[in-house]
């Protein structure tokens, strides 16, 4: 394995302390589903627990484990009503034989070899920093009034000492969003023994090149990257790396290389996942694309359903997979972005945004309601023409010899009461066309931090989110693309 | 123990259990595609709290808001979790024991709500009061099929 030049105990030592993790999570679960037992939700993340405690220990080359928990697996799948005690027991198991493996733990270099490699780091539920966080924005909102009463009586001292409350606040909050942050490393470094099996089982050679592992992301970015970046090295090796005999006739290391590479680029964390194969089989997707009526393009391979492949694998090839990858990426508020080159290999560019938890937002409001339209779909605000009219839901405006499509909040929201006589129009792009958002003002730009809906509502179309403006007001973040995707689709009908 | 409150002139309870705090009623951020039971989203303390206006679900339209109405904030289950919710209420009645014996089954018409929104009718000294089933009352279930509905079949634009 020293050609992999990886760190398996550390790998290892990761595999130990997220099995025990998962290992308590399955057995809380069960706890859980003995009172609620026809609870799905509660059975589909029992089965991710159970999912996950075999990839990981297949990946650190576990294979008992992996085996135990894929029967385990079957078990948590296949009956109608549990046998929960049964699944217990297996519990019991899980934690003996990470007990054994814990004991044969290849050593520290200090000797140290009994327990995980101790660093003075706790784990913390990302739940607990998500409340910080929210506590934080209370208490700038809060300071926002004492601010203003201050200012009325203009106390000298009390100003200075604000000033300095405002820097710590300020301070405090940036902590918090930054333990968010978690380097990119021990995500790759999953991927090692992946690249390796999957190409041997398809005899192939394949290794892992992994670089920018200090890179820092959101902790649950990290957490939703894990299956789009599995299904690109499955497709990587499977449609990309060529048989070791074909690379050598094509004067190439009869070795693939699969490289991982996160850096700062921009104000964005871009990934890169790169092979060194054949590249993109243009002809099959032209073909597959004229076969589907499609326009033929390298991003058909995110559309829902699409393969070139004639026969299914267990790797790929069920069309299933990049529009999940594609999808998973833009819920990251992300993008993709594909470069192939015939016989030297395809490159996957993924752009997140630096943290999950804030928005560069611009803000705009109709009546009483104010929205927060992300930043990075904003080109220009414009204000809507004098005799356009004032009750229509949707309209067009010329701009600069361009037709632009406009639809006013307002009316789609049904706000109720008087459009004012002067509004504006906040004009966005999604991939190559603009739309406009009539509104009545334009509140301007500004960081807002990110808050669900809540789990009372399930995701509403054209909401990504929520924020508490200064007033301490909620303001809901809008969805652009999801909005203007559907008007068209209404358009279209 | 129970808190009272009314809504449209009648009086509700909720076990005291379940409420957690009651809140001046302050604007509601309306939220697209939901019923109009659903008043919106409010800010508590930094965690984004669903509003639900009963008089609307009980199809009596939406409640106007005045000097005395206040935001009931209680805990409901749904799908095994516990979420907070605002109820609205025109006003606080008061804090009151009612015993499991003075608790009825509700009649099967009559009560102007659905039987099963409603635990029992609590037969108090000078009067009756309607108690809440607040799990059942705040099914999101409702809203969730107006949200899908919103997905499948777009308004006219």
């Amino acid at each position: 394995m020293d050609e992999f030049d990886l760190n398996y105990e550390e790998l290892y030592a990761t595999f130990i302390a997220d099995a025990k993790e998962d290992i308590a999570a399955l057995e809380a679960g069960l706890l859980a589903l003995e009172e609620t037992p026809n609870d799905a939700e509660l059975r589909r993340e029992l089965l991710r627990h159970a999912h996950t405690l075999k990839g990981n220990a297949s990946c650190v080359g576990f294979d008992s484990f992996a085996a135990f928990a894929h029967t385990y697996e079957a078990q948590l799948e296949s009956a109608d009503a549990l046998d929960i005690p049964a699944l217990l027991n297996g519990i019991d198991t899980f934690r003996k034989m990470l007990g054994v493996a814990q004991a044969f733990q290849p050593a520290a270099p200090g000797g140290r070899s009994e327990n995980l490699p101790y660093t003075s780091t706790l784990r913390l539920a990302v739940e607990k920093l998500d409340r910080m966080l929210d506590l934080a924005g209370e208490i700038a909102i809060l300071r926002g009034r004492v601010q203003q009463i201050i200012s009325a009586r203009g106390d000298d001292l009390l100003v200075e000492v604000e000033r300095q409350i405002d820097q710590l606040q300020r301070e405090l909050q940036e902590l918090i969003m930054r333990a968010r942050m978690v380097p990119v490393g021990p995500l790759f470094r999953q991927y090692a023994r992946t690249v390796r099996d999957l190409a041997s089982a398809h005899g192939k050679n394949a290794r892992l090149v992994t670089r920018g592992e200090d890179v820092e992301l959101d902790t649950t970015a990290v957490e939703l990257l894990r299956d789009p970046l599995t299904h690109m090295i499955r497709n990587a090796i499977d449609h990309g790396i060529e048989l070791p005999e074909v690379r050598a006739a094509n004067g190439k290391s009869p070795i693939g290389t699969i490289t991982l590479d996160a850096r700062h680029e921009a104000g964005t964390i871009t990934i890169r996942i790169s092979d060194d194969g054949a590249g993109l089989d243009r002809g099959a997707i032209a073909a597959r694309a004229r076969s589907l009526g499609m326009d033929d393009s390298d991003r058909l391979i995110f559309e829902p359903g699409f393969t070139t492949s004639s026969e299914v694998t267990d790797m790929s090839g069920r069309g299933v997979g990049m529009d999940v990858v594609r999808r998973a990426i833009e819920s990251l508020r992300g993008s993709i972005a594909i470069e192939t080159s015939e016989g030297r290999g395809t490159t996957f560019t993924l752009r997140l945004p630096l943290t999950l938890a804030m928005i560069d937002g611009f803000g705009v409001a109709a009546g009483d309601e104010t929205w927060i339209v992300p930043m990075e779909h904003v080109v220009e605000c414009v204000e809507l023409p004098d005799g356009e009219s004032r009750d229509d839901t949707t309209g067009v405006l010329l701009l600069r010899d361009e037709i632009v499509p406009w639809v006013r909040l307002r009316k789609l929201f049904e706000i109720g009461g008087d459009t004012p006589s002067r509004e504006n129009v906040l004009v966005v792009q999604h991939g190559g066309a603009r739309a406009g958002f009539v509104v009545d003002e334009l509140h301007g730009a500004g960081q807002a931090v990110i808050k669900p809906l809540g789990n009372y509502f399930e995701a509403i179309p054209g909401i990504a989110g929520s924020s508490i403006l200064g007033s301490g007001r909620v303001a809901l973040i809008l969805d652009t693309a999801t909005i203007v995707r559907n008007l068209e689709m209404r358009g279209a009908a | 123990m129970y808190l009272t409150f009314f809504i449209r002139g009648e009086e509700y309870a909720a076990p005291i259990l379940r409420v957690k705090e009651i809140i001046e009623y302050e604007t509601v951020t309306r939220v697209p595609s939901t019923p109009a039971h659903v008043r919106g989203v409010i800010n508590l303390r930094g965690a984004v709290l669903p509003v639900i206006d009963l008089a609307a679900k009980f199809g009596n339209g939406e409640t106007a808001a005045t000097r005395t109405t206040c935001i009931v904030v209680v805990e409901t289950r749904v799908d095994g979790e516990t979420l907070d919710v605002g109820l609205m209420a025109d006003a606080v009645s008061e804090v009151v024991e009612i015993a499991d014996e003075q608790i009825e089954e509700p009649p099967a018409f009559g009560t102007g709500i659905r039987v099963d929104f409603l635990a029992g009718m609590g037969k108090l000294d000078h009067k009756l009061v309607l108690v809440l089933d607040i799990d059942r009352v705040l099914s999101p279930v409702e809203i969730q099929q107006t949200i899908e509905a919103a997905v499948l079949e777009p308004a006219e634009v």
